[in-house]
């Protein structure tokens, strides 16, 4: 820990991680409105701009919005200009929106918002007139923690299933090796849509979440198991491990108090390298349609919006998400590298 | 003097596997071995590499099985025992070759130590560490160390540890499979005293593995000579060093002398 902090690629993608990950515990807070708060008149609205001077050049403290009001063109598109005649103030910490606070605490109050009558879209807004900023910090709660989750499924499989392996060998190892291969074998984008397909296409947004979670780990855990096995194998012979057994340690407990601890250099690498994995994943089901279900966002499923190349031309915003995505990939990717530099024994060149 | 321990026709061969399910053919690590071992006496068994020798050491702490014969143990089979109740585990303990590999370089000499302690409940929980560290000064290293990780030791003060480890159990025989063949000279000599005040102080009976004769003229009453599996030369010490009989003793004994 102490050495990531001199490492400074390492420090910048933890602390944006950190960062994100704040964002979308206190998503409800941060976030001026709710995700399924529509505005049917503010389709595809622009982002807002802020305004500290107005239409009489008089300066103001707080800065200030007004709202759009649009007009058909000749193909019947929306075309936003501002409407200068009324002015309306942004605040901080406003009533707005009922959500519930880190998931239980009923709560109204919001870091930002604008006076009533206002319409703040920050990032824009989508096809229902929904903000796309609230949905984006929303939309980080499932992303971000459904790489976590699945990451957490797969490694304790994936230890368990590589430790016994590598560590009695022989029969069990063959059998367990595999099982693993076997579900290597299929190249994993099909066998995720596969098992989609498997389960109804209707369910609820609850039950689709762990589904795409249990999907996900499905398909990781053998390649890791297949490291985690190598990894012992080399463990085994060591003689400290002699030396627990020879103590009279059951194989259980050797496994758990020694082999696997030995291997944590390594799984800590990996852990950080494959959550974006997992992350892409389910961005992938939900721009499909496969994953989260529309009201609820998800990073996947907003960019969905993202799809036609019409879209992206008359709305650019709407690709936003995908730059969020692009953020925590990258960030998990540069905290991998940081720490198997670390881990590495023989580039500790910090 | 009592028997302690009789090895008992053992034999131990290793398959080679070769490409693709082919076993590419066999090695005969022991061909049909037979000794005693006398309660508080110090064997050495001599041998160059590939004699066999760990691999008996190993069978005797039964971190592997024999494919014949069997360990008699006072009168009771030794790996029987071993499977039916591994309590059995704290009367034979071993000590290993390598210092480096000999610890888990995640634990710290206490955790090292109290491991043995509590799976054998040898005293109760308030006490491990009076007896951890009255255990570290019998190995000559003080309470200081305690709270060390391996690679904070040297390679002399790791077999420490490791001698330490094995007779926090209180064990009646200890088998040291070439303990001081990768320490310093100067070293070696410290490490293979301690064993022997260890070995008068506790009552132990040692079964010594080594490759080095000076070593084992240094610490043994006895001395079995192995070659290719098969014991060549078994006696006393002082028979064997003025008289040997088989060829291969005797030129281990002159290449040594160079």
């Amino acid at each position: 820990m102490k050495i990531l902090f001199r490492h400074k690629r390492g420090l910048i993608s933890f602390l944006i991680l950190c960062g994100l990950y704040l964002i979308a515990i206190f998503s409800g807070f941060l976030a001026p409105y709710h995700y399924e708060t529509e505005q049917r008149l503010c389709s595809y609205s622009p982002p807002t701009k802020l305004h500290f001077i107005d239409s009489e050049g008089k300066f103001h403290f707080k800065p200030f919005i007004y709202n759009y009001s649009f007009k058909l063109d000749e193909n019947r598109r929306r075309v936003y200009t501002e409407d200068k005649t009324k002015i309306y103030k942004s605040n901080f910490l406003t009533r707005g929106d009922k959500y519930k606070f880190l998931g239980f605490i009923p709560f109204d109050i919001h870091l930002f918002g604008v006076e009533e009558g206002g319409r703040f879209y920050l990032f824009g807004s989508d096809s229902r007139g929904r903000d796309l900023f609230s949905r984006i910090l929303y939309g980080g709660r499932v992303s971000l923690s459904i790489g976590v989750i699945a990451v957490m499924i797969t490694f304790s499989l994936g230890l368990i299933v590589g430790g016994v392996s590598g560590y009695f060998g022989g029969k069990v190892d063959a059998f367990l090796m595999r099982v693993c291969e076997m579900i290597m074998l299929v190249p994993s984008f099909y066998l995720l849509l596969a098992l989609r397909a498997s389960f109804p296409p209707e369910i609820g947004t609850v039950k689709i979440y762990f589904l795409i979670v249990i999907i996900l780990s499905f398909i990781g855990w053998a390649s890791l198991a297949r490291v985690i096995r190598g990894i012992v194998l080399g463990l085994r012979e060591k003689e400290f491990i002699l030396a627990a057994r020879s103590i009279g340690l059951s194989d259980i407990k050797i496994i758990i108090k020694h082999i696997l601890p030995n291997t944590s250099s390594y799984t800590l690498v990996a852990i950080t390298l494959s959550i974006p994995g997992y992350i892409l994943g389910e961005s992938a089901l939900s721009l499909l349609g496969l994953g989260i279900q529309d009201p609820v966002p998800s990073w996947g499923n907003l960019l969905t919006d993202a799809m036609a190349i019409a879209q992206i031309k008359l709305h650019p915003w709407v690709l936003i998400p995908g730059f969020f995505i692009f953020l925590t990939v990258i960030a998990f990717n540069m905290l991998g590298d940081a720490l198997r530099d670390i881990y590495d024994p023989k580039g500790r060149k910090i | 003097m009592k028997e302690i321990l009789r090895i008992n026709n053992i034999s131990k061969t290793y398959k080679i596997k070769g490409a693709f399910l082919k076993l590419s053919g066999f090695v005969n690590a022991l061909k049909g071995i037979f000794f005693t071992v006398s309660k508080g006496e110090t064997l050495a068994l001599i041998g160059e590499s590939g004699s066999g020798k760990s691999t008996l050491a190993f069978i005797v702490a039964g971190l592997i099985s024999p494919d014949s014969g069997n360990i008699i143990y006072k009168g009771r089979d030794l790996h029987a025992l071993y499977k039916k109740d591994s309590k059995i585990r704290r009367k034979i303990q071993i000590i290993f070759q390598d210092p480096y590999n000999t610890l888990n370089p995640r634990y710290k000499v206490y955790d090292a130590l109290s491991e043995p302690v509590w799976v054998h409940k040898i005293v109760s929980r308030r006490k491990i560490k009076n007896e951890i560290v009255r255990t570290l000064e019998m190995v000559g290293l003080g309470e200081d160390y305690i709270y060390k990780y391996p690679h904070e030791l040297s390679g002399g003060e790791r077999q420490r540890i490791a001698i330490a480890r094995a007779i926090i159990l209180k064990p009646e025989v200890i088998i040291c499979d070439e303990p001081t063949s990768n320490l310093d000279l100067s070293i070696q000599a410290q490490i293979l005293n301690l064993l022997l005040e260890i070995k008068k102080r506790e009552d132990l009976t040692l079964l010594f593995i080594t490759h080095d004769i000076n070593i084992a003229s240094f610490i043994s009453d006895r001395v079995i000579v192995l070659y290719n599996g098969e014991i060549v030369e078994e006696g006393k010490k002082e028979d064997i060093f003025a008289n040997p009989v088989s060829s291969y003793t005797k030129s281990l004994f002159e290449a040594s002398t160079l």
